[in-house]
């Protein structure tokens, strides 16, 4: 049997103030998270994914259910092996990244924190704005100095809550990236997102959450619920067919599936089978310093559709 | 121990870096100034002026200060989510909660040495005189007072809203400032009704005038003796550890957002 993360019937209750009614978030819910696997949690906006990350970590406490981890009390779990990356920038706004991630290391009483400090900025590529103060920092810079916070202590577990929210095309497809890293090292990988199109072709299992309840697990044999192979696409500004076929004779990059040329506006749009051929034109247009307008996966409406079926069916149940 | 160690220097930073440090430092030489600017005006004994102004400008700084970042460290913390990020570390609620107060504390301790370095100056530059012993003493009481009232406003912003720790924290330190001057307008010959019994017990244990000894700094012979300034002392310590105490109880059972 693999041995996982297991939320046992966990009932959460908020009450705003005495004068306002209790308002249920979750909802006996049991979910699994697979040890060693990257488990998507899907959910429209308030669907409670924040709320039970919050719960596996202790930040908040459940009304009712118990979380377990191989089959002993979350609590007994070392905290030294969470990694935590949540969904909205929560660093104190004065202090630089440099002093964030040193900090962070002194609490875990890493060693070489220096070194550490160094290679993990400059792997978020942060590293020249490590002495900036972490306001002066943009979004996409703030989600990248989140990421390295939850990592820099290589945890077994890693909890990112939207993680590519508020991300560049090129952010985007780093973060992809890292994610596959953690998921190499064999950390157990509880991602957590609304956008079903950017997390699905990380996640090895995933569970869809509507109102508290869970409506789908991909853990749960009894439903049947498969995804089409993604594809990615990438639209390039003021770029011909012919100079794109150009770059990619000189660069001996992979064939994409289809190529568009949009005469109105002058930009080229190109779909790929694979993440990774479609990373590998990305990391090239950058170098090129040429304009890449869109880079994302492409034409998984269809997955969006048959998401909202489960969402609907959960409003149904509830 | 360490864990404390590390947030009480990062809140120290983050204090350092507010926008009201400096502010608040000008604040505290400008009451300094005006204690000597005073002296110069004031029919009363110079040195007199000069030492009530400037006591009383030293304490009132460090009460603004203490309201304005005791609550603001913790409040602003659970409000924007950083706790969420440093308690997810190994560190347990209560480690955290004696980091962000140590923190305060050495951030309101360098406040404290600064102006009391720029009240020296000014008694050198008016009167050729050191700050004596005792003097120093009211100074390191105000000191205990503020560490005080540090503690009131994080016990009130484990549990409340900013407006509310405030509100909450200025009403308490208002109580204990009052109660013993409630207790002096007693009739000397009790009757005993609630009233009287209320007013007694709360000077005796809530009763701020202890730290407040604005009233000897001219006249040294009235100093309190040294018994009852170490009981002074032991009774600051004593409603530090009770309110952190507290703050910790509550702060370690309750749902951080």
């Amino acid at each position: 049997m693999t041995e996982s993360l297991k939320v046992n019937g966990i009932t959460k209750i908020y009450a705003a103030d005495v004068f306002k009614r209790k308002l249920v978030i979750l909802d006996d819910l049991s979910i699994e998270f697979p040890l060693k696997k990257c488990t998507g949690l899907f959910g429209h906006n308030g669907a409670g994914k924040t709320t039970l990350i919050r719960l596996i970590f202790g930040i908040s406490r459940p009304n009712r259910g118990n979380i377990t981890i191989a089959d002993s009390d979350i609590s007994a779990l070392n905290r030294r092996k969470i990694g935590y990356m949540p969904e909205v920038d929560k660093t104190a706004s004065t202090l630089t990244p440099r002093e964030i991630i040193t900090s962070h290391c002194m609490l875990f009483a890493l060693d070489d924190i220096e070194n550490r400090t160094k290679n993990i900025l400059e792997k978020v590529g942060l590293l020249a704005s490590w002495n900036k103060k972490s306001s002066s920092l943009s979004k996409g810079m703030g989600r990248r100095l989140a990421f390295a916070q939850a990592t820099v202590h290589e945890p077994d577990f890693l909890i990112l809550d939207e993680p590519f929210s508020g991300l560049d095309p090129l952010g985007r497809a780093d973060m992809h990236n890292w994610i596959t890293e953690q998921k190499a090292k064999q950390t157990t990988v509880i991602l957590c997102s609304h956008e079903l199109r950017e997390s699905y072709s990380l996640c090895d299992e995933f569970n869809i959450l509507n109102k508290g309840k869970l409506v789908y697990s991909t853990l749960d044999s009894g439903k049947h619920f498969k995804l089409p192979a993604p594809l990615f696409a990438i639209t390039i500004a003021d770029v011909s067919e012919e100079e794109f076929q150009n770059l990619q004779a000189e660069a001996n990059l992979p064939n994409p599936l289809l190529l568009r040329h949009h005469s109105d506006d002058n930009h080229l749009w190109a779909q790929f089978d694979s993440y990774e051929s479609a990373y590998q034109w990305l990391r090239f247009l950058t170098q090129k310093d040429l304009r890449v307008k869109m880079f994302g996966d492409d034409g998984q409406d269809n997955q969006q559709v048959e998401m909202l079926k489960f969402f609907k069916l959960g409003e149904q149940s509830a | 121990m360490k864990q404390i160690y590390i947030i009480a220097k990062e809140t120290f930073t983050l204090l350092r870096r507010d926008k009201i440090f400096l502010p608040i430092i000008a604040f505290g030489c400008c009451m300094m100034f005006v204690s000597s600017m005073a002296q110069d005006t004031s029919a009363d004994e110079l040195v007199k002026v000069m030492l009530d102004v400037g006591v009383t400008g030293f304490f009132v700084t460090g009460i603004l200060i203490c309201m304005l970042w005791g609550i603001k460290s913790i409040c602003e913390s659970r409000k924007d989510g950083s706790v969420e990020l440093q308690l997810v570390s190994p560190i347990s609620r209560y480690q955290w909660l004696l980091g962000k107060y140590f923190g305060l504390s050495f951030s309101l301790l360098v406040i404290g040495a600064i102006l009391y370095i720029a009240f020296q100056v000014m008694m050198l530059l008016d009167f050729k005189q050191f700050i004596s012993f005792h003097q120093f003493l009211i100074f390191a009481y105000m000191y205990l007072g503020w560490l005080v009232f540090a503690a009131i406003c994080t016990f009130f912003a484990t549990f409340c809203n900013t407006p509310t720790a405030i509100f909450s924290s200025f009403l308490v330190w208002v109580l204990g400032m009052l109660s013993g001057i409630l207790e002096e307008t007693l009739p000397q010959r009790s009757i005993g009704t609630w009233m009287e019994k209320a007013i007694t017990s709360l000077a005796t244990f809530w009763d701020f005038q202890r730290f407040n000894l604005i009233d000897y700094t001219y006249y040294e012979a009235s100093f309190p003796h040294s018994a009852d300034l170490l009981s002074f002392a032991a009774y600051g310590v004593a409603l530090i550890t009770i309110l952190l105490l507290g703050a910790s109880f509550i702060f370690g059972r309750r749902d951080l957002v």
